[in-house]
C-alpha cells in the first residue's frame, strides 16, 4: 500500500513536481559546479602561478662565495669550481614528486670579450631540449618554457645542441648594434689561451631583467668551448608545490628531528622543503634551494585563492540550499489536504512522515542526479573558458551532492510537516 | 477612487493573511539577492585586491642607469625625483641598491680574509619589496644605524658565523674598515644569500662613492605599468625604468585568469540562484489558482488579476531586493575580511541594480503562472469547495 502511494504520487502528480525536481535540480547543479571548481583551482591556479618562473635551484656544493657584481665575477679562484654533471640532471624527473617537477634549464657561465674593451657575460643553457628519462618519457625542457616572460626578437634557438647559434640580452644588442642574423665574435680566456667563436645571433631578449645584459648560447656549444665536458653550474627548476605549513616548516630546519611518522607524511606532500630534500638524494654533492620569492608567494597567493573560493562556494550552497527548501516548503504546505485526508482514513503520524520523507527523499535524488550532470557542464565550462583544460571530474563530488540535496530538501519539509500534523483533519478537510 | 481602495485593500491583504508564504518568498529573494550583491561587489573589487595581494612577489620596477652612464652608477636624487612621479598610494616601496666588493675576515680560521659582495641599502623597505626574505635575528632598526650589518645565509656558513658575532669588513680600494655586529641572517634562495647588507650610508662611505646607488627596485600597484614607465622615462636623463618583466608580465596573466574565474563563477551561481528564487515564486503563485476562479467568478478581469499579481510581486520583490542587497553587503565585507584582510568598496551602482533584478524576477516569476491560470474557467478551479 505504502509503496502503491509512493508510485502513484510520482507518476500522477510528476507535472505538479517538476517544478521541485527543477528547483532541486538547479541547486545542486550550482553546488556541483563549485564544489568541482573549488577542488580543482588550487591545482589550476598553481599551474597559472608557474609563469612566474622556477622555484627550486640546484647548485654544486661549494666552499668559494660567489662574487659577482653585474654578471662580472671577482672570485679570483675559478679554475677548481664545482660543477653538477649533465647526466644526472634528468634524475631530477625521477624523484618521487616527479610528476610535479614542471620544467627546469641547466645553466653554465662564463665570461667572454666582446670588443677590446667590452665584456660580457655568456650562458650555456636549453633552449627547448627534447629529454629523454631512463622510464621512457620524453619531456621538452628548457627556458624557452621556464621563462615565459622572455620576449624575444627574431627566433627561439630549437634544440641547437652544437650549432653557433645564440640568443643575445637587449643591452648587449643595443651596445653592439646587433640585429637577428647578424655574426657576434666571442673572445674566450681559456686557461690563458684566447678561443674564438664566431656565433650567428638568432634573437634579441627582452626580458626587464639581469638576462638582458647576457649572451645564451646552447650548452653543449658553451661546454665544447669552455673544455667543461658534460658540467653545468646551476639547475633552474619549477615544480607544483603544496603552500607550506608547520610541519613543512620544522622539516625545513631539520628533517632528522621529525618522528618517522611525520617524516613520511612530510615526504610524501609536495612541499618545495620535501621536493628539494629528495632532489638532493637523486644527485649527490648539490643543494637545492627553494626561491622564497617564487615559492613563498606562491603559497600565499594560492591559500588567498582557496580560501576566496571556498567562501564563494560556500554562498552558492547556502543560495542553493534556500532555494531547494523553500520551494519544498510551499509544496508540502500545497498538500495539507492530502495530509488530513490520509489522517481522517486512519494514517497514524508517523506513517504521513514516512510517506513524505519517502517521497522526498526519491526527488532529492532525482533532481540531485540531473543537477550533477547539469553542473558538470557547468565546471567543464569554467574551466575551459578560463583555463583551457577541463575541470577534473571529482567523484567523491556525486555522494555529496545526492547526500546534501536530500538533506536540504527534507530541511525545507519539516517546519510545513509539523504544521500540517498538527491540524485537525476536519479543518483542512472542511471544503 | 472606491476601486483603488479596493485595489490597495486585496494587496494589502494578500500580504496580511498569507504570511508564511510571503515570509518564504520574500527569504528566498532575500538571500538570493543578497548572495548575488555580495558576489558582484567582490567581484569589481577583485582586480585590485587581488593586485594588492600578488606584491608578495615583491619588485615590479627597476630603476638602473642608462648604458651611457659611467660604472653603471646614478646619484640619489634621481631616485627621489622618480619616486615623485608615483602616487603616494600606488607606491608599495622603493628600495635603492648601492654594491660594491669588500673583503670579510672568516671566523676562526687565523687572518683569512674572502671577497664578497658588500650591498648598501635601506632596510625599512625590506617588508615591501622584499616580503619574501626570512630573516633570522633582526634587520637593521633605521637609516642611520652603522654600526650593524645583516648577512645572506650561505656568506654566514661560508664564513662561519652567528647572529650576534662581530665580523670585519674592509674595502681595498679605500682603504677603510670597520667591525660590525650581526644583528641578522636573511635566507632568500637567490644571489642576496651570499651578500652581506649594510645602510646604505655606511656602504657609500666604506666604498667611497657618497650619494651613490647603483639600483633600484620599486613595487608599484596598478595595471598599464609600461605606458607609465615610458612616459616617465622620457623626462628624465641618463636613468631608464624598467618594468621587470617575470613579475609584471605573470601579473597580468594571473590577474586575468582570476578575473574571469570570478566572472564566469559569479554569472553561473546568479542564474542558478534567480532560477531558485523564481521556481519558488511560481509555486507560491500556482498555489492560488482557486483565488483566482474566485476573482474571475466575481467579474474581475483578466487585466485586473495581471496588474494586482505584478503590484504584489513588486512590492514584495522591491522590499527584498533591498534588503537582500544590505545583507550582501555585510556578506561581502565578510569575504573581504576574511580573504584580504579589508573592506571592499561600496558601489552606489549596485544598489538600483539588486533593486531592479529582484522587482524583475518576481514580476516575470509571478506573471508566467497567472498567464497560465488566468484564462482558466472559473467552475473548474472551484469546483472543490
Amino acid at each position: 500500500m505504502f509503496l502503491r502511494i509512493i508510485r502513484r504520487s510520482l507518476t500522477r502528480g510528476l507535472k505538479s513536481k517538476l517544478l521541485a525536481i527543477v528547483a532541486i535540480a538547479f541547486g545542486a547543479s550550482l553546488a556541483t559546479a563549485m564544489f568541482s571548481v573549488s577542488l580543482d583551482i588550487g591545482d589550476k591556479i598553481n599551474n597559472e602561478l608557474k609563469s612566474y618562473g622556477s622555484n627550486i635551484v640546484v647548485e654544486p656544493e661549494s666552499e668559494s662565495l660567489p662574487v659577482k657584481v653585474n654578471g662580472v665575477d671577482f672570485n679570483p679562484i675559478t679554475q677548481n669550481k664545482d660543477y653538477i654533471p649533465e647526466k644526472h640532471i634528468p634524475k631530477i624527473k625521477m624523484i618521487f614528486w616527479r610528476h610535479n617537477i614542471v620544467n627546469l634549464a641547466p645553466y653554465l657561465e662564463a665570461n667572454a670579450q666582446l670588443s677590446e674593451d667590452q665584456r660580457v657575460a655568456v650562458v650555456g643553457t636549453w633552449f627547448d631540449r627534447k629529454i629523454r628519462i631512463p622510464t621512457g618519457e620524453k619531456f621538452n625542457f628548457g627556458v624557452k618554457h621556464l621563462k615565459s616572460w622572455w620576449e624575444i626578437q627574431g627566433d627561439w634557438i630549437k634544440n641547437g645542441d652544437n650549432k653557433a647559434l645564440a640568443l643575445v640580452g637587449r643591452e648587449v644588442a643595443e651596445a653592439s648594434n646587433l640585429k637577428p642574423g647578424d655574426e657576434l665574435n666571442l673572445d674566450f680566456n681559456i686557461n690563458g689561451q684566447t678561443v674564438n667563436k664566431k656565433v650567428k645571433v638568432k634573437g634579441i631578449i627582452d626580458s626587464g631583467g639581469k638576462e638582458e645584459s647576457k649572451v645564451y648560447l646552447p650548452l653543449n656549444l658553451l661546454q665544447e668551448i669552455t673544455g667543461l665536458k658534460d658540467k653545468v653550474a646551476k639547475v633552474e627548476v619549477s615544480a607544483l608545490t603544496t603552500p607550506v605549513n608547520d610541519l613543512a616548516r620544522r622539516a625545513q630546519e631539520n628533517p632528522d628531528a621529525l618522528s618517522d611518522e611525520e617524516f613520511e607524511k612530510w615526504y610524501c606532500t609536495a612541499y618545495v622543503s620535501s621536493i628539494t630534500y629528495q632532489i638532493e638524494e637523486v644527485i649527490p654533492g648539490v643543494v637545492a634551494k627553494e626561491v622564497r620569492q617564487i615559492a613563498q608567494s606562491e603559497g600565499v597567493i594560492l591559500n588567498k585563492i582557496k580560501l576566496l573560493m571556498f567562501l564563494v562556494t560556500l554562498a552558492a550552497l547556502i543560495s542553493s540550499g534556500l532555494g531547494i527548501s523553500s520551494i519544498m516548503t510551499t509544496k508540502v504546505l500545497e498538500r495539507r489536504q492530502e495530509i488530513g485526508l490520509l489522517k481522517a482514513i486512519g494514517s497514524s503520524n508517523l506513517g504521513v512522515i514516512a510517506l513524505f520523507v519517502t517521497e522526498i527523499s526519491l526527488l532529492g535524488v532525482l533532481g540531485g542526479v540531473l543537477g550533477y550532470g547539469l553542473g558538470i557542464g557547468f565546471a567543464s565550462l569554467i574551466g575551459q573558458q578560463v583555463f583551457g583544460t577541463a575541470i577534473s571530474v571529482k567523484l567523491l563530488v556525486m555522494p555529496i551532492i545526492l547526500v546534501l540535496s536530500i538533506i536540504v530538501a527534507l530541511l525545507g519539509s519539516i517546519s510545513p510537516l509539523r504544521i500540517a500534523l498538527k491540524l485537525e483533519p476536519a479543518e483542512v478537510l472542511h471544503g | 477612487m472606491k476601486k483603488l481602495q479596493m485595489f490597495l485593500r486585496m494587496v494589502g491583504k494578500a500580504f496580511k493573511e498569507r504570511k508564511s508564504r510571503v515570509a518564504i518568498a520574500f527569504f528566498a529573494i532575500v538571500v538570493g539577492v543578497g548572495i548575488i550583491a555580495s558576489l558582484f561587489s567582490v567581484y569589481y573589487d577583485i582586480s585590485i585586491k587581488m593586485s594588492e595581494e600578488l606584491r608578495v612577489y615583491g619588485a615590479n620596477l627597476v630603476l638602473a642607469p642608462d648604458l651611457q652612464a659611467a660604472n653603471k652608477e646614478m646619484n640619489i636624487e634621481q631616485l627621489d625625483k622618480i619616486v615623485n612621479k608615483f602616487d603616494k598610494d600606488k607606491l608599495v616601496g622603493y628600495r635603492p641598491n648601492l654594491y660594491g666588493v669588500a673583503k670579510a675576515k672568516a671566523k676562526g680560521i687565523l687572518d683569512v680574509k674572502k671577497p664578497v659582495v658588500l650591498v648598501g641599502t635601506w632596510f625599512d623597505q625590506v617588508d615591501q619589496v622584499n616580503p619574501y626574505w626570512k630573516v633570522e635575528g633582526e634587520l637593521l632598526a633605521n637609516k642611520s644605524v652603522d654600526d650593524e650589518v645583516v648577512i645572506g645565509k650561505e656568506a654566514a656558513k661560508k664564513l662561519g658565523y652567528d647572529v650576534g658575532d662581530t665580523i670585519t669588513i674592509s674595502v681595498e680600494e679605500t682603504g677603510k674598515e670597520e667591525k660590525l655586529i650581526i644583528s641578522g641572517i636573511i635566507t632568500t634562495g637567490n644571489e642576496a644569500d651570499s651578500q652581506i647588507f649594510v645602510n646604505l650610508s655606511l656602504a657609500q662611505e666604506l666604498l667611497g662613492k657618497p650619494d651613490k646607488i647603483n639600483i633600484a627596485y620599486f613595487s608599484v600597484l596598478g595595471q598599464n605599468l609600461s605606458s607609465k614607465v615610458k612616459k616617465i622615462n622620457k623626462t628624465v636623463n641618463g636613468i631608464e625604468l624598467e618594468t621587470i618583466k617575470k613579475i609584471a608580465s605573470s601579473e597580468g596573466k594571473v590577474l586575468n585568469k582570476i578575473k574571469s574565474l570570478m566572472y564566469l563563477v559569479v554569472m553561473i551561481i546568479l542564474l542558478s540562484t534567480l532560477l531558485c528564487v523564481s521556481t519558488t515564486m511560481m509555486t507560491i503563485v500556482t498555489e492560488r489558482k482557486e483565488e483566482i476562479g474566485l476573482k474571475k467568478a466575481l467579474g474581475a478581469e483578466n487585466s485586473n488579476i495581471i496588474t494586482e499579481f505584478l503590484t504584489e510581486a513588486a512590492i514584495l520583490g522591491g522590499i527584498g531586493g533591498l534588503v537582500g542587497y544590505g545583507l550582501g553587503f555585510l556578506g561581502a565585507q565578510a569575504i573581504g575580511q576574511s580573504v584580504f584582510d579589508s573592506y571592499i568598496s561600496f558601489r552606489i551602482m549596485i544598489v538600483p541594480a539588486s533593486f531592479i533584478l529582484a522587482v524583475l524576477v518576481s514580476c516575470i516569476a509571478s506573471i508566467i503562472p497567472v498567464r497560465m491560470v488566468v484564462d482558466i474557467d472559473p467552475a473548474v478551479v472551484l469546483k472543490g469547495e
